[in-house]
């Protein structure tokens, strides 16, 4: 039997179960999970991505996606009576191949502040280092490490740890990125050549305001 | 019929049984590290297919599921009538095959490969009826016994589950065999997934049984496992 004949007998076979019934079922069933994968896209709104491959214990090759960003994007420095700055490092492990999440992971993040690129320039070093960054409860393959954002500027993150794959393997985690409204030079120079995307920039709560005073 | 055969089908039934309350229940209690399976608020979607009375002649494909235009995980049972896997092996294949990926509409982007089987031997009445447990999807575990070029890899994105007889003969199921499908949540999705196709790999599912002597057919992923 060809291929084509193998999924024309499928699509006869699939044609023939399918009662009116079942068709209202299906397209309710459907509606509802396209429902789910617009809320499980908004876990990736504005994050960017890792991605690095590895053998597993029987030598086939996988490849492990790390998104990383923060809470509740676009961010805001904490204001009082305007913005609690409450935007937690937030990063997804995943298999990228089939898109499985993976939980188990001990992760700690560097944290890294600069105003402006004068400031980088003078001083790369981070500001925090080894900070923990735990599993978030009830959602397998998603850590955060909480905070509070005080200041506007450019936040960069040094991500590493260890992940430890579906078969047992473990693989070594350090990659790091700035958030992605940072001048082109600053950059190129912190971001890890596996990470791709970005995160946003935190910014000041009133440059959002419209109309704006005169 | 003797009584002990009376009472391993009942025990195999209610085995059956408990499998899909659980599921209903909201948690998959398989030992494998790849599943998830749901939490909180969030309802599995089961779907229980009696397979009573159906015949599948030799090429017959029995659609089961179709999740497009989105990739899941989930949890299958099937109850199938069932031969060893090799003449005097105490682990057994079904004599029906699983195939699962993503039957496009364009054959180019179609993607069909066997599912890893496990042979649960313990609630099996062999060979009138044996229970196999699978996990959509499988993200290290071989599904596929074809050897060389023309293996696939167990299919990573999943919207397309179904029975295919690739034995010589015919498949008549009884009143116990059955397919329960649990899925548990939605990745994505399919668009775009598989291109330059078709890929198909009709082989027989690759058994794997926890329960023997053998700890080579044991696959990955197993806690405290290997």
């Amino acid at each position: 039997m060809t291929t084509i004949q193998m999924t024309a007998l499928a699509i006869q076979e699939e044609t023939k179960m399918f009662s009116k019934n079942t068709s209202i079922l299906m397209f309710t069933a459907v509606a509802t999970v396209m429902l789910m994968t617009v809320g499980l896209s908004e876990d990736a709104f504005a994050h960017g991505r890792n991605t690095q491959s590895f053998d597993m214990k029987d030598g086939k090759e996988r490849t492990l996606s790390i998104v990383l960003g923060h809470t509740d994007e676009p961010t805001r420095p904490q204001e009082d009576g305007k913005w609690t700055g409450e935007h937690p490092v937030e990063i997804f492990v995943r298999d990228a191949r089939t898109d499985l999440s993976i939980s188990g992971a001990t992760l700690f993040v560097d944290k890294f502040f600069w105003a402006d690129e004068d400031a980088y320039n003078a001083d790369k070093n981070p500001l925090e280092e080894d900070v923990r960054a735990g599993a978030a409860f009830g959602t397998p393959g998603k850590y955060q490490a909480r905070q509070i954002l005080a200041e506007p500027g450019f936040y960069g993150y040094r991500v590493h740890g260890e992940v430890t794959y579906f078969d047992g393997t473990a693989i070594d985690v350090d990659f790091q990125a700035l958030c992605r409204d940072a001048p082109a030079a600053m950059i190129a120079d912190f971001n890890s050549a596996s990470f791709s995307g970005g995160f946003g920039c935190t910014t000041d709560i009133d440059d959002g305001k419209f109309p704006t005073s005169p | 019929m003797t009584i002990l055969k009376q009472n391993r089908i009942s025990m195999i039934a209610g085995t059956a049984i408990l499998t899909i309350a659980l599921a209903f229940g909201g948690y998959s209690f398989a030992s494998h590290s790849f599943e998830a399976g749901v939490s909180g608020d969030n309802i599995p979607d089961n779907t229980h297919i009696l397979l009573n009375d159906i015949k599948l002649k030799k090429g017959d494909v029995l659609p089961l599921y179709d999740a497009s235009p989105n990739y899941v995980t989930g949890h299958i049972l099937l109850s199938s009538p069932c031969e060893p896997v090799s003449k005097g092996d105490d682990t057994y294949q079904p004599t029906v095959s699983l195939v699962a990926g993503h039957v496009d509409e364009s054959a180019g982007s179609t993607y069909l490969s066997p599912v890893p089987l496990y042979y649960i031997s313990f609630v099996s009445n062999a060979p009138d009826t044996c229970i196999f447990h699978a996990h959509i999807p499988d993200p290290i575990n071989d599904g596929s016994t074809t050897i060389g070029e023309n293996k696939l890899e167990t299919a990573p994105k999943v919207t397309d589950i179904a029975l295919i007889n690739l034995s010589d003969k015919n498949i008549k199921f009884g009143g116990t065999h059955v397919v329960d499908i649990n899925i548990q949540s939605v990745l994505g999705s399919i668009s775009g997934a598989y291109q330059d196709g078709p890929h198909v790999d009709l082989s027989r599912n690759m058994i794997y049984d926890l329960n023997d002597d053998d700890n080579t057919n044991d696959g990955f992923g197993h806690s405290g496992g290997n």
